[in-house]
């Protein structure tokens, strides 16, 4: 049996020994994965996704620029139909990155390393205002590699199309079909182009021929002749005409009509100014108002009898105001009538001659 | 054939026997508490030294051996990492309890086989007191006790070795090289950390007395029993701890 002041010391050495090893245990417990809130106070944000990627909750990192703020800390389905918004995440950030998460931020999905492992990345906006605890930082595209692939077997689907057709034409091309196929393989129209190459020696031989009417242009030098002799006439004419000589060249060469035609207009000259000078009958008309003062007169007096016809003074008033002469006329005119028509039917009455000798 | 098997067979049942008598004891009346913190103090403190710088150099030896690799993929920046899970999952559980059973399963046996040839046990058992309740049960106790706490502290004087290798030789900054070290640690490598050297523990102090109290033929048995409890207990440490690492990375 040990003794108590040996065991005391006993459970001294190993009450410390144990508190030291605790101590220890509890910090690694509390720091593991990096991110407890015992140590840093820790704030929620939202981020929605069209693929949780298979996200490791607790685990999968979050960086701001590359800088670790935080971890997600719950990955789940948003039940919302909206396209890219179908997984809801939840960020876990530490309380003072939120201040340097502008509300324009746009989080996205980046590869950790190649064996998929991924983290999410915000780049940080412009904006002054920053994000609310519990707020939504809004995703950017990400393209996977998956989607990569998809889109490269697309694209060399669509390639192996075009070279199955490319192929195809080349083949027909090989075998003389179409008209590239003709033009590289039938000797036709090489035939053709020699023939026709041939031909066009023979024109020219016989352009050369001067029994041939081209030859005979080209060789012979009559027409030239014939043209150079035109040529020495209009020459002739045009002398003729800088000579002065027939009406033409006067026209050109002599001055008596410019100086006829500077006479008369001279004379126009003289007229003009006497007429504004107030002479003659026309400069009289042209120069003093009193034509017009009686023109006006008599229009004023025309007006004045015009209105006196109108309201139907005067004899020529009356005739074309008043009824009443038409009306007599009128009535004048059915007696005669009336006259005429008894005279023709008893014309006895009237034309009887009375004759009574006392 | 039956010769051959015979005496092993023997062997492992009074194993078992010594074994489930000191394991239901801890449930038993009487405790002998001062006996328990007096072996507390035997295993646990008179092992921190030991235990403390094979930590210390496992941890140095796993950054530089470590970083070697790493440098291949630009990857030095991981050796915390690297340092923390050898150390926690592997090298602090492993390393401690095989040098804990070096040094008090040995000393287990050694003691009790002396006791056991100079007839104290039987003795003991004269007075009418239960020599596995006395001698085996506070062995038990203490070094399940103390072992994972000296493994704990075993892994954090490894990974300061790391970090001294860290920072003087691959210019890794202090935060570079903890917060890797701390974050890459999981809830499954704290528990296999822990669950290890509790398990190696029941070894040690049980293999240790078993061929204590079995110890015969005088002075000489007495070695003879120092050499098997050393020899086994390490053994059947490396042979548990695959079991128990298969497990934890099965689940």
């Amino acid at each position: 049996m040990p003794s108590a002041a040996k065991t005391r010391w006993s459970q001294l050495k190993v009450g410390i020994l144990a508190a030291i090893a605790l101590v220890i245990l509890a910090f690694l417990v509390i720091t593991m994965s990096g991110t407890n809130p015992l140590f840093r106070e820790t704030v929620d944000a939202v981020v929605y996704f069209d693929d949780s990627f298979a996200m490791t909750v607790g685990a999968t990192p979050v960086r701001l620029n590359g800088i670790l703020i935080g971890k997600v800390s719950n990955v789940e389905l948003s039940g919302s139909n909206e396209l890219n918004r179908t997984v809801k995440v939840t960020l876990s950030l530490n309380a003072d990155s939120l201040a340097l998460i502008p509300v324009d931020s746009t989080a996205g999905l980046a590869q950790q390393n190649l064996l998929g492992a991924r983290y999410i990345n915000i780049k940080r906006g412009k904006s002054a205002q920053t994000i609310q605890p519990g707020g939504e930082i809004k995703t950017e595209a990400t393209t996977e590699i998956q989607d990569m692939l998809d889109q490269g077997k697309t694209t060399l689907s669509a390639l192996q199309a075009i070279l199955t057709r490319v192929e195809k034409l080349v083949i027909e091309i090989e075998d003389g079909k179409g008209t590239i196929g003709k033009f590289l393989r039938d000797e036709t129209l090489y035939n053709n182009l020699v023939g026709a190459a041939d031909e066009m020696k023979k024109l020219v031989v016989n352009f050369n021929n001067p029994n041939s009417t081209i030859g005979h242009l080209i060789n012979d030098d009559d027409l030239y002749q014939d043209v150079r002799g035109t040529m020495g006439k209009v020459d002739q004419l045009v002398d003729g005409l800088n000579a002065g000589e027939g009406t033409l060249g006067k026209l050109l060469k002599d001055d008596s009509l410019h100086e006829e035609l500077r006479g008369t207009l001279a004379d126009l000259h003289e007229t003009l100014r006497l007429v504004n000078r107030g002479d003659g009958t026309i400069g009289k008309l042209m120069t003093t108002d009193t034509l017009h003062r009686r023109l006006e007169d008599t229009m004023t007096r025309l007006d004045n009898v015009l209105d006196k016809v109108n309201t139907g003074e005067g004899t020529v008033g009356q005739l074309l105001n008043n009824p009443a002469l038409y009306e007599s006329m009128d009535n004048t005119m059915r007696e005669v009538q009336g006259f005429m028509k008894d005279f023709r039917a008893n014309p006895k009455k009237f034309l009887t001659i009375q004759l009574k000798l006392f | 054939m039956l010769d051959f098997l015979k005496p092993p067979i023997q062997t492992f049942q009074d194993f078992v026997l010594v074994s489930s008598r000191a394991l239901g004891n801890v449930f038993r009346r009487p405790h002998y508490n001062s006996d328990i913190f007096q072996q507390m103090d035997i295993i646990g403190v008179g092992s921190l030294p030991i235990t403390s710088m094979v930590g210390w150099f496992s941890g140095i030896v796993m950054a530089l051996q470590m970083s070697r690799a790493l440098t291949t993929y630009g990857a030095e920046s991981r050796v915390g990492e690297i340092v923390s899970i050898t150390l926690v999952r592997e090298l602090g559980p492993v390393l401690t309890a095989l040098l804990v059973a070096g040094r008090n399963a040995s000393g287990m046996a050694s003691e009790l086989g002396s006791m056991k040839v100079t007839e104290q046990i039987d003795a003991m058992r004269a007075l009418g007191t239960d020599p596995s309740q006395k001698l085996v049960t506070p062995r038990l106790i203490a070094s399940a006790t103390m072992l994972p706490l000296l493994t704990i502290i075993a892994d954090c004087i490894g990974m300061i070795g790391g970090y001294f290798v860290a920072s003087t030789q691959l210019g890794l900054t202090s935060s570079e090289y903890w917060t890797s070290a701390w974050q890459v640690l999981e809830y499954n490598d704290l528990a296999q950390g822990l669950i290890k050297p509790f398990a190696f523990a029941i070894i040690i102090a049980l293999v240790g007395c078993f061929y204590g109290i079995r110890t015969s033929g005088g002075t000489q048995g007495v070695g003879r029993a120092t050499t098997n409890a050393v020899v086994w207990s390490s053994l059947w440490i490396i042979v548990i701890n695959t079991l128990i690492t298969q497990v934890f990375v099965n689940f």
